[in-house]
């Protein structure tokens, strides 16, 4: 409880039964327990004409997290790649599905601004043109510098929903006549980049629904178990025990083989998202059971219970609010390594299936030596998975030592 | 002691019963067994007819026991391996697979304990630095080392490892244990040599991680035992700081490492599987692999029991060694 006393140093000058009163739990327990809610708004008196509030527990985070730099970079991170993901479309110059049989294996094609016309804050491209080596017949790229395929600025383009309206505009539109693909295409002529682009949602959305059902379960077990104690902790216990004993890719990998074979790719997703959510949660019950059984014996909780609140009250305001935030910090660093694991499965060939877009499944193209050694930039997705990687992770970080900073 | 060991010994081996019975079941859940893979095979590439191959997929059903209710398949398999460790056949490598993955778990465990020892020694010297460099130029170093090895995929760096192996370098230790002059030559320090050549990237990759984690644990358990006023003690009848350091403060920051060479195992393993199916070094990650592709129950299942109670062991092994360090948990 010193992380809230040191919170409070300004605010201790007030009164000691302000800090007291507040240093125990965050607002709700407090105003619940407070025997007489006269004496509160009485010693609050003369805070208030000190000119000083006691800030919220929140506001105390966000000010330690904004402290940090690397936090805010985690922070910008993942806010690029959800808007990314958001307006995937909208930033896709092509149509992720849209097949060139004459551009397949495209190398990337570097982006330029100055160009014969002088700078344009619209990029454009030299056109690549392929020549084959007379002897081992392997594909040459040499870009032709004397034309400029220029992007046009949110120009027409392919047609996409969004919202459950239909648009046709980009941020950079192709020119219809050029092979334009920044990142290169794949061994049917996608796009690279806009498969990338939409690629991010299912990546996202995977690690998101995962993180959600094994947090929720997590969270519920470990509170149940930790609260009631008895015969349902005992079972919970030993599920949880079971769960945590199980190598986690081996069993991954066993429980993706006997997904069915010939179910569709939206049934093997939700089968995939089953599958990683089965492992993830123990950890997370165990943690949330600790702790809950640490905050069943505070006072405040006995006090609860001797004025009569029920199970489901001291659960919901008084347990809950106190173990929220570490659930959230649990979160954020549970989403890099879902996505790390939808990756490898999808990779392996064993995880998302197509038609569908993951970036793990993108990397699929790579795990043929051959591929990987005739068109290395079919390793790009990577870069994604790092920068998500890296970003979740450094957001989790500070938002750990922004909530707990007395935590290692 | 005693006591607290059996009853440690009694939950790890309940553990490995309710997992052996799973990873049974699990595999048995795909509808379509190795005798319909079998048949598949006959009449794509063996040109079988239909009533043919029918006839030799039951055959394979009989001879293997396919045919026979789950619980006296998963009995006979069971009661097989407590008897006389036989896991039954691989069906799609014609072996028993106690000879397979006999064969391939030595070096899996071999590997794993080898990137343990590294991991453990630099991840703890690693934290001992940094915890005694708090927020100089040491801690930042260690801290960044410590943050990548915890966050860059492991396949990331087997990926560009291999690529550069392959396509930069022309590296010629991929793919294989040992170089082929070696395979059959009994031991000797050339084919030591040789299998490190081949195996140091898989080595390096989860070394990494575990060293990262061993790095992180030790920093924040140091930081909290130089708070202790026996430290200050040490430090105000004037002993040298590195006596300070090294004989009074490390050797009570080690006990939740200790704790946590539990988990590190799971991880170093892990690890292990990940790199050697995409470097293709013959352990048991690709042959955990080929088996799920094609149905293989009993390798399968075999594996995830065996890896199962490599882990139950390691964490037996780190409450022992917990228990002789600790007395709190000795005594109570």
């Amino acid at each position: 409880m010193n992380k809230r006393d040191s919170a409070h140093s300004d605010v201790a000058i007030g009164g000691l039964e302000v800090t007291l009163g507040d240093s125990v739990a965050g607002d709700a327990p407090s105003r619940a327990t407070a025997p007489d809610p006269d004496m509160a708004s009485k010693a609050r008196a003369p805070l208030e004409a000190a000119g000083s509030k006691p800030e919220s527990h929140w506001r105390l985070v966000t000010r330690r997290f904004l402290r940090s730099r690397s936090a805010i970079m985690g922070a910008l991170l993942v806010l690029a790649l959800i808007m990314s993901a958001v307006f995937a479309d909208f930033l896709s110059p092509y149509d992720p599905t849209l097949r060139d049989s004459a551009n397949f294996y495209m190398p990337p094609n570097a982006i330029h601004f100055v160009g014969k016309d002088g700078f344009s804050p619209v990029p454009y491209v030299h056109p690549l043109e392929t020549t084959f080596d007379p002897n081992t017949f392997a594909a040459i790229f040499a870009s032709d510098t004397s034309k400029e395929c220029h992007f046009q600025f949110l120009g027409q383009g392919w047609r996409y929903r969004f919202l459950g309206f239909e648009f046709d505009r980009h941020l950079l539109t192709p020119a219809a006549d050029c092979a334009m693909n920044v990142l290169g295409t794949d061994s049917l002529g996608r796009d690279m980049l806009s498969r990338i682009l939409v690629g991010s949602r299912l990546t996202l959305i995977m690690a998101g629904l995962v993180v959600a059902v094994s947090i929720t379960i997590g969270t519920l077990v470990g509170l149940v178990s930790g609260y009631f104690g008895g015969i349902v902790d005992l079972l919970l216990q030993r599920v949880t025990e079971f769960i945590l004993a199980l190598p986690e890719l081996p069993f991954f990998l066993a429980l993706v083989a006997i997904m069915p074979r010939n179910a569709s790719p939206t049934t093997v997703f939700f089968l995939l998202a089953a599958i990683l959510s089965l492992l993830k949660w123990a950890g997370l019950a165990r943690e949330v059971r600790g702790k809950t059984l640490a905050l069943s014996r505070v006072d405040y909780i006995l006090s609860a219970e001797a004025l009569g609140a029920g199970n489901a009250r001291i659960i919901l305001r008084h347990l809950l609010p106190n173990i929220i935030s570490h659930v959230i910090v649990v979160t954020t660093l549970m989403i890099p390594q879902i996505i790390l694991a939808e990756s490898f499965l999808s990779f392996l060939g064993v995880g998302v299936q197509p038609p569908l877009v993951s970036w793990g499944l993108l990397l699929n193209a790579a795990k043929d030596m051959q591929n990987l050694g005739s068109y290395p930039w079919m390793l790009m997705p990577v870069g994604c998975i790092l920068i998500a990687v890296l970003g979740f992770n450094l957001f989790g970080d500070g938002l750990r030592d922004a909530i707990d900073p007395y935590a290692n | 002691m005693i006591g607290y060991l059996v009853k440690r010994a009694l939950s790890a081996l309940g553990l490995l019963f309710t997992i052996s019975i799973v990873s049974f079941m699990m595999l048995q859940i795909p509808d379509g067994d190795y005798a319909s893979y079998a048949k598949a095979l006959a009449i794509s590439q063996g040109g079988m007819s239909q009533q043919d191959a029918e006839a030799y997929a039951q055959d394979i059903r009989e001879r293997y026991g396919l045919d026979k209710p789950v619980l006296v398949q998963y009995f006979t398999w069971a009661g097989n391996i407590v008897t006389h460790g036989d896991f039954g056949p691989s069906f799609s490598y014609n072996k028993p697979v106690s000879a397979l993955v006999g064969e391939r778990l030595p070096r899996t465990l071999a590997i794993a304990l080898l990137c343990h020892l590294l991991a453990t020694t630099f991840g703890v010297s690693l934290g001992i630095i940094a915890a005694t460099q708090k927020h100089r130029m040491g801690d930042t170093i260690a801290s960044t080392v410590a943050f990548l090895g915890m966050t860059i995929p492991r396949f990331f760096m087997a990926l560009v490892i291999l690529y550069y192996l392959a396509f930069v370098v022309r590296w010629p230790y991929i793919g294989s244990l040992y170089s082929p002059q070696y395979v059959f030559a009994p031991f000797s320090p050339g084919k030591l040599w040789d299998f490190l050549l081949h195996v140091w990237p898989a080595v390096l990759i989860a070394t990494l991680g575990g060293l990262a984690y061993n790095a992180r644990v030790m920093r924040g358990n140091l930081l909290d035992v130089l708070r202790q006023p026996y430290v200050e003690a040490a430090r105000a009848k004037g002993l040298k700081e590195s006596t300070v350091i090294l004989k009074h403060a490390v050797p009570n920051a080690l006990h939740p490492l200790v704790m946590h060479q539990g988990v590190i195992l799971p991880y170093m393993i892990s690890g292990e599987l990940e790199v050697a199916i995409i470097l293709s070094i013959p352990t048991i990650g690709p042959l955990m692999f080929n088996a799920l592709t094609q149905q293989d129950i009993n390798v399968t299942s075999s594996i995830l029991l065996l890896l199962s109670a490599v882990l139950l062991l390691g964490n037996f092994l780190a409450d022992v060694a917990l228990a002789l360090l600790d007395p709190r948990i000795r005594l109570s």
